[in-house]
């Protein structure tokens, strides 16, 4: 870690965090003490094999979930002594999430799907207008503004939710498997648009991968395995 | 058990809430169909009944023609081919002690008495002898007045008293169930009622029993026989008569009942539809195993076949309470103190049955053979969209029912009001079909303009314009206030109909003179002082139109200048100059417009009226609408006098503005006993609403049930939908929506929802009014609909409230909501 990464603020936070789910009366613990830290300006990806526990990780980061045990600290708060609307309000102005089915709204058009973060929060769309056609020529679907998911392809449409994620200038991105619903040629354009946000604007990205690919676009990669860090380290570059 | 029957099976037993909605509304409309059968077979019933406990095997009665001379010697009697006969004597009287209670006197032999075999005396002595001051009375009368064998009666007849020992007591049947609040029938020696009268071997009343196939022809023929004597024949019973009523009430049920399963089928269709759609991952995976398309439709019809076979058995029994209920409120005698007979009728409960199986296959055949057309890689991929779409072919399709309906309005009158009913549902359905894109065009500018504003409302305007299920959630709503305005526009208007047919009655009382005196009670209301105004008419029914028997028509017979602002119910286009037009014409006449269609006449046009075997020749002055009041022409009593031999009116409506039970009191005390009735106003609008009870009641009941039918549907349809929503609502939750704005969000949706309804209702019944008013005139009820304006405000409150719970229930319901297993995909 360089002199210049380390005096970069922390922008996100997992402290001991444990969490389990019961099934069946039976409890499974997926999530096993866990400690890292993201800084501002990383681009992580978490790795490791189905059901070990990469998206229930990614979930808590978002707090769409609360942990078992332990915090997750953003920006200095934790969301553990957090309400509920300031929660929402965290992930409206802060976080900005991508799935792996796009979780469009499917009766919303482009734009609306954009702007939606923004209309929750009582914003004027039309103060917006400038922000809304910077993002739309970034992803590139400044043609498709006024159609809907449904009539887009699965590249487009995760454009869509990369867009809408941008839209309010989060800190930090989210993304689960954002490619894993995509051919290898959508995937790849997906992964440079998210490496020219991190880049070029500035964002800090979380994402889950199953491609070592896709992984090589970020700077650092968090391996787990049964529910703990078996790996964390910077991506070798070339 | 296949694993695909096993899954669908399990699957009924899962979603309780649904299931518990598509038998209730399939059970409701099938024990409102049984319900409804029952109760109009048991009110025919019911009055075929009376008649049968009245007169027994007889079913023509005898009477004099001549008001003034109302004894016929039976002798005269042409054409004796009847297999039965008992002749009265009939005299009015009251109790010389309580002159309020009127007494009628049939006297009759001892032998027609027993041959009159529907009175039976109570107790065992069956040889009584009754002779000249002995009586029979009814058990009732026995009961109310603590009368027994033995003991005597004071009554004034004609001035005169009289004692008379009580001999036996009959059943309350034959001629006693004439026996009424404040007067009774007894039966009394014949002899002693012709010494009264000072008459010898002639009668007031016979009754026969004719077996043919046809008695209105026997009976017109036995008239034309018999013109000469003064002997006219009438039947006991009339059937059509009977019919009429009912009629009436059955048409409103049936017309209503209609809606009740338009709705119904509207329900199911939109359960089966959330159906396949919530199945839609399971079917994909079925598919992708190999099941074929085939398989899964028959597997969902099999389904539909479940519901209405239990809806079926659950809405017979439930049909079985209906039909009591109903008939008991239906019930057309009640205000007479005869309760209602019900039987019931095995067909009505496999009708029934079958009905409720066909109801719910028809109701979601659609939605289910739309597997059919569904995109394979869609359904396996669970990509399927609830967006609505080609809302532009049903919108086309509304347009063009809406179009026919408008066009069977214009053309109603050529063609006799006989599609209006078509009209009706053409309209209903075809604003159902409308709902989306109209809601859509209504709501562009409106999220236009909320967009800077307020945020969540675009949300709301848009989900609320394009989800599918938000569509048909309005729709639902829309139907719902527009049933429950119908009906309320129904019973307000036909309760408001019928009181103003005597409310606009200028009079405060109402005398119908009977007697056989007319004369001296004509004498002494002419002679009354403190009176302000003073109506006549004399009322002929069983006036046969150009010769034809079958043909009969109602005749007021008043004195036209006099008559002007008799009653401001009926209308004219201008009523004293059409009034002046019958005065200056002794052979005109003044027809209904009813009367006028019917008989395919008009101003000008020439008739001929036969009344007791006289022919007139009339010339049509004028025409009026006599609304409810239905058969109701008017012609010069000068002509009715000269030509009809009629001299005296019998209907008197007095105006006066000294006390109104003062003159009534007067009145009585000159013509108690006589057959003269006197009625205040008051008392008659009362009688009339009482009368009017029974079918306002029953319009009642089938709001109530719509009402519940709607709001259960709206309600689960909204929860329903909710759960559908689950997973927008999550992701729409991850981007910051918190739980206040998603019960916002739910409460908006609900209002915009209930204003849209309200609004499309509210507009929707003013055409429907005015196809109802042509259904109405196809029944022969010309009643003005007056739009439920009082209504809209109850309703707005309701619907709004609808909504507040529902939503508030999706709130709460969605509480528990978890974002991540919505979101995730396993
Ligand atoms: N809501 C839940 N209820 C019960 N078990 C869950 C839930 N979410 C995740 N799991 C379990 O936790 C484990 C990790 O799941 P997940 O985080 O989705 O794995 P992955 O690494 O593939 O993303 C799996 O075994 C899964 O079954
Ligand atoms: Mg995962």
């Amino acid at each position: 870690m360089s002199a210049m990464e380390s005096m970069k603020n922390k922008i996100i936070e997992a402290r001991g965090i444990f969490k389990s789910f019961t099934i069946g009366g039976k409890k499974l613990e997926v999530l096993k003490n866990l400690n890292f830290s993201v800084n501002e300006g990383e681009f992580v990806s978490i790795m490791g094999p189905s059901g070990c526990g990469k998206s229930t990780l990614l979930y808590l980061l978002g707090g769409l979930d609360i942990p078992t045990q332990g915090e997750v600290i953003f920006n200095s708060n934790s969301y553990n002594t957090m309400k509920e609307k300031d929660m929402s309000l965290i992930r409206r102005r802060q976080l900005g999430f991508v799935f792996q089915f796009y979780n469009l709204v499917p009766n919303l058009n482009v734009e609306d799907n954009i702007l939606l973060p923004l209309l929750l929060d009582d914003k004027k769309p039309k103060h917006y207008e400038k922000d809304l056609k910077k993002i739309l020529d970034i992803i590139g679907l400044n043609n498709w503004r006024k159609h809907t998911p449904r009539e887009l392809s699965g590249g487009q449409q995760q454009r869509v939710a990369i867009a809408r994620a941008l839209l309010f200038e989060p800190k930090l991105i989210l993304a689960d498997e954002p490619i894993g619903n995509l051919d290898s040629k959508s995937g790849d354009e997906i992964m440079k648009l998210f490496k020219t946000i991190n880049k070029e604007f500035d964002k800090t990205i979380i994402q889950v991968t199953h491609s070592n690919e896709s992984a090589n676009y970020g700077n650092r990669i968090i391996y787990l395995r049964d529910g703990v860090i078996e790996k964390d380290g910077a991506v070798k570059v070339g | 058990m296949n694993i695909l029957n096993k899954y669908l099976w399990k699957s009924i037993i899962e979603k309780k809430g649904r299931m518990i909605l598509l038998l209730m509304s399939i059970s409701l409309s099938v024990a409102l169909l049984v319900g409804t059968l029952g109760a109009i077979k048991s009110m025919t019933d019911s009055i075929s009944d009376v008649y049968k406990n009245s007169y027994g095997d007889f079913n023509v009665g005898l009477v004099s023609s001549n008001r003034e001379n109302p004894f016929f010697n039976t002798d005269n009697i042409k054409e004796f081919n009847f297999t039965e006969n008992i002749k009265i004597l009939n005299i009015g009287g009251y109790l010389s002690d309580d002159n309020a209670r009127e007494i009628r006197i049939y006297g009759m032999s001892l032998s027609d008495f027993k041959s009159f075999n529907v009175m039976k005396l109570t107790g065992n002595d069956d040889l009584i002898d009754l002779n000249e001051d002995g009586i029979i009375i009814s058990q009732k009368t026995s009961d109310e007045y603590g009368l027994n064998i033995g003991d005597e009666i004071n009554v004034t007849i004609l001035g005169k008293s009289y004692t008379y020992e009580i001999k036996g007591v009959s059943i309350n049947r034959g001629l006693f169930t004439e026996d009424k609040k404040d007067s009774f029938v007894v039966i009394a020696n014949k002899d002693m009622v012709s010494e009264i009268y000072g008459l010898k071997d002639l009668y007031t009343q016979e009754f026969i029993s004719v077996d043919v196939e046809n008695l209105e022809e026997w009976v017109n023929k036995f008239n034309k026989d018999n013109k000469d004597t003064n002997i006219i024949g009438y039947k006991l019973y009339d059937e059509e008569k009977a019919a009429a009523g009912i009629n009436m009430v059955r048409n409103s049920m049936f017309i209503i009942l209609a809606i009740v399963f338009l709705c119904t089928i509207f329900l199911i269709y939109n359960s089966f539809n959330l159906i396949v759609l919530e199945r839609v991952p399971v079917i994909g995976t079925f598919l992708s195993q190999g099941a074929t398309r085939l398989k899964v439709i028959k597997i969902l019809l099999k389904e539909s076949i479940a519901y209405g076979l239990i809806g079926g058995i659950i809405g017979n029994l439930l049909g079985m309470v209906f039909i009591q209920f109903l008939a008991n409120i239906g019930n057309p005698l009640k205000s007479m103190g005869v309760e209602a007979i019900v039987d019931y009728e095995t067909y009505h409960f496999i009708l029934g049955f079958a009905f409720s199986i066909v109801l719910s296959v028809v109701s979601s055949i659609l939605p289910i053979i739309k597997i059919r057309k569904l995109p394979i890689k869609e359904v396996i991929l669970n990509t399927m969209s609830v967006q609505s779409k080609n809302s532009i072919y049903t919108f086309f399709i509304g347009i063009t029912l809406i179009c026919i309906s408008t066009v069977l309005h214009y053309t109603a009158e050529v063609s006799n009001y006989k599609y209006s009913v078509i009209a009706i549902f053409s309209l209903i359905i075809g604003i159902i079909l409308i709902i989306p894109k109209l809601v859509q065009l209504t709501m562009e500018p409106l999220g236009r303009l909320f967009r800077n504003t307020k945020g969540i409302l675009v949300v709301v305007i848009n989900n609320v314009s394009t989800s599918k299920l938000l569509l048909n959630n309005t729709r639902l709503l829309t139907i719902s206030i527009i049933v429950m305005l119908m009906i309320n526009t129904i019973a307000v208007s036909f309760s408001n109909g019928v009181k103003d047919v005597y409310g606009k009655m200028n009079c405060n009382i109402i005398v119908t003179d009977k007697s056989h005196v007319p004369n001296l009670v004509n004498e002494k209301i002419l002679n009354l002082k403190n009176i302000d105004k003073l109506y006549m008419s004399n009322r002929l029914s069983n006036v046969f139109v150009n010769g034809n028997e079958n043909n009969k028509m109602l005749i007021e017979a008043i004195t036209p200048n006099e008559w002007v602002g008799w009653n401001d119910y009926i209308k004219y286009d201008n009523e004293e100059e059409t009034l002046q037009k019958l005065q200056l014409n002794n052979e005109g006449i003044i027809l209904s417009k009813k009367t006028a269609n019917k008989n395919n006449l008009k101003e000008g046009d020439t008739l001929s009226i036969s009344y007791n075997n006289k022919e007139v020749k009339l010339i049509v002055v004028g025409l009026l609408d006599s609304r409810m009041l239905g058969d109701f022409n008017l012609v010069n009593i000068k002509m009715v006098k000269e030509q009809l031999g009629l001299m005296y009116p019998d209907s008197y409506y007095i105006k006066t503005n000294d006390d109104v039970e003062e003159l009534k009191e007067l009145l009585e005390k000159d013509f108690k006993g006589i057959g003269t009735s006197i009625v205040t106003k008051s008392e008659m609008q009362e009688r009339n609403n009482n009368a009017m009870e029974p079918t306002i009641n029953l319009l009642k009941v089938f709001a109530y049930i719509i009402f519940i039918i709607g709001g259960v549907g709206v309600a689960s349809n909204i929860i329903m939908s909710f759960i559908q929503r689950k997973r927008d609502i999550a992701i729409i939750s991850v981007l910051g929506l918190n739980k206040r704005q998603r019960g916002l969000l739910f409460f908006l949706e609900g209002l915009v929802q209930a204003l849209l309804a309200l609004c499309i209702g509210t507009i929707a019944v003013f055409g429907l009014n005015i196809i109802l008013t042509d259904y109405l005139k196809y029944i022969d009820l010309s009643l003005i609909l007056e739009y439920p304006v009082e209504s809209i405000l109850p309703a707005f409150i309701t619907v709004i409230l609808l909504m507040l719970i529902t939503s508030v229930t999706a709130a709460l319901k969605s509480r528990n909501l978890s974002i991540i297993n919505e979101i995730r995909y396993e």
